[in-house]
């Protein structure tokens, strides 16, 4: 066989195939656009509430490094009377720089540098993050997304959620930096993953395909979809987060399919952890 | 004009389908045209062929989208003017690349195959191409099928180009392997 033969060949396949590849352009855009808002909205959020928090003069440590810091934006709890003691999860990027490859993840696209939000440096940090994840999600659309986690009201970290009309579903996060916040620039610590931990929390914003839902460690993913898709679901989404047939039992019921994961919820417990095996 | 009333017309043997066929379609087949041979000359030429084959193929053929049925004839009439042995050498349109890229997938060093082979490849094309997550398969049929540019794809969903090259690039792989598992390609080689 050559090349030939298989450019002939492509000129034989279903109809339905080709329609489905006519989608006008411009449109993915469109599907993204309120996550990109969403973000937009999040990160000036973000900002004003530190140019607020910097005016009212909360030490002269933290106004020299004013300027600097507004580039690692942070994400406050939605209760601010808990702030002071709550996790600020800082963003994230993808792969670390200069990084080519994440162990399971060799033939994901590379980002460019324009993809990357420089991680805030460890002067940014003293006294205002406890921790900074940096992750990528996966999601139905792109490979990956950089994303802010933050810590909900019962503990767990979750990406901030982007608004009612996201399309995005949300298929686990990758958790592959985890740095340890402190009081003083020293002692910001940056916690190794050996090998790209990789942990999932599967979370459904606002699609009405999909429906999920999680408690006590155990999630279950339903997915509105003809039984032929559920293939590469499971092999391109569920099995380079971590999941595998141990921890997920997959059941067709007619054109609802039902992915049952169990597995340990990103908790600080869980990143605390992580630091026992830093160098 | 609807497609089935294009269709009627091409039923009763009225000219007039070619000239509705052509004011409809004939942009878009002309775009799958120059995608594959680069000239906008051959490109017009190859959607006259087409248009003259659609003629001479509805009766009996009644195709379910006509858009879809030119799409393919014009394709065919495209690679069968780009001598495909010789598109390498030739150059022009984005048909040299497609092949180049498609040289590690495809090659295994033994004859062209048989007409029955073909269609076994054909068979097992489809069948792949319906493993494929949505975006893969999408982003493969627009390389494979109608030769578009790269830069194009991307920007059709949304995606950098590094990130299309690189769904591509895995999408080929994992076409190999399924075709070196169905017999088609010889894996040794």
């Amino acid at each position: 066989m050559d090349p030939a033969d298989l450019i002939k060949a492509m000129g034989e396949i279903d109809d339905d195939l080709i329609e489905g590849s006519e989608r006008p352009r411009g449109r993915a855009l469109l599907r993204i656009l309120p996550i990109a808002a969403a973000f937009v909205l999040v990160f000036a959020a973000a900002a004003a509430l530190m140019l607020f928090l910097g005016k009212k003069g909360e030490g002269p440590e933290h106004s020299a490094n004013a300027p600097e810091a507004t580039e690692a934006a942070e994400i406050p709890t939605s209760d601010p009377a808990q702030s002071d003691t709550d996790l600020y999860l800082n963003v994230v990027s993808t792969l670390p720089p200069g990084a080519t490859e994440v162990p399971g993840w060799e033939n994901e696209p590379v980002p460019s540098e324009k993809d990357y939000v420089r991680l805030a440096s460890a002067r940014e940090l003293a006294g205002k993050a406890d921790i900074i994840v940096r992750a990528r999600i996966v999601d139905s659309i792109c490979a990956y997304v950089p994303v802010d986690l933050v810590k909900d009201a019962k503990g767990r970290f979750m990406p901030v959620k982007t608004g009612e009309s996201t399309l995005h579903t949300i298929y686990g996060i990758q958790v592959l930096e985890v740095y340890k916040g402190g009081e003083t620039a020293e002692s910001v610590k940056r916690v190794m993953v050996p090998g790209g931990i990789v942990e999932g929390v599967v979370q459904s914003i606002g699609y009405p395909d999909y429906a999920q839902y999680c408690r006590g460690g155990e999630c279950v993913l339903f997915l509105n979809l003809p039984e032929e898709s559920q293939g590469w679901i499971w092999s391109d989404m569920a099995v380079p987060m971590g999941f595998n047939e141990d921890r997920c039992d997959i059941e067709y019921d007619g054109g609802v399919s039902v992915i049952k994961c169990r597995f340990p919820e990103i908790t600080f417990d869980w990143l605390e952890s992580l630091s026992e095996g830093a160098v | 004009m609807d497609d089935r009333r294009i269709i009627e017309l091409y039923f009763n043997r009225d000219e007039q389908a070619i000239k509705e066929s052509k004011d409809k379609y004939g942009p878009y087949c002309f775009a799958v045209a120059k995608n594959i041979l680069g000239s906008a000359e051959d490109a017009e030429e190859c959607v006259s062929t087409a248009l003259l084959k659609a003629w001479n193929s509805i009766p009996p053929n009644r195709p379910g989208s006509l858009k879809l049925y030119l799409a393919k004839l014009t394709r065919r009439a495209s690679l069968d003017r780009a001598d495909l042995n010789n598109a390498l050498k030739r150059g022009g349109g984005e048909l040299p690349l497609v092949l180049d890229e498609l040289r590690e997938t495809a090659s295994d060093g033994r004859d062209p195959l048989s007409e029955l082979e073909a269609k076994e490849l054909a068979s097992a094309v489809n069948a792949f191409l319906r493993t494929l997550p949505e975006l893969d398969r999408n982003l493969f049929i627009r390389r494979c099928f109608f030769a578009e540019a790269v830069p194009d794809i991307a920007e059709r969903y949304g995606i950098s180009r590094g990130a299309a090259d690189a769904r591509l690039s895995r999408t080929r792989k994992k076409l190999r392997a399924y075709l070196e598992k169905e017999g088609l390609i010889d894996g040794s080689r």
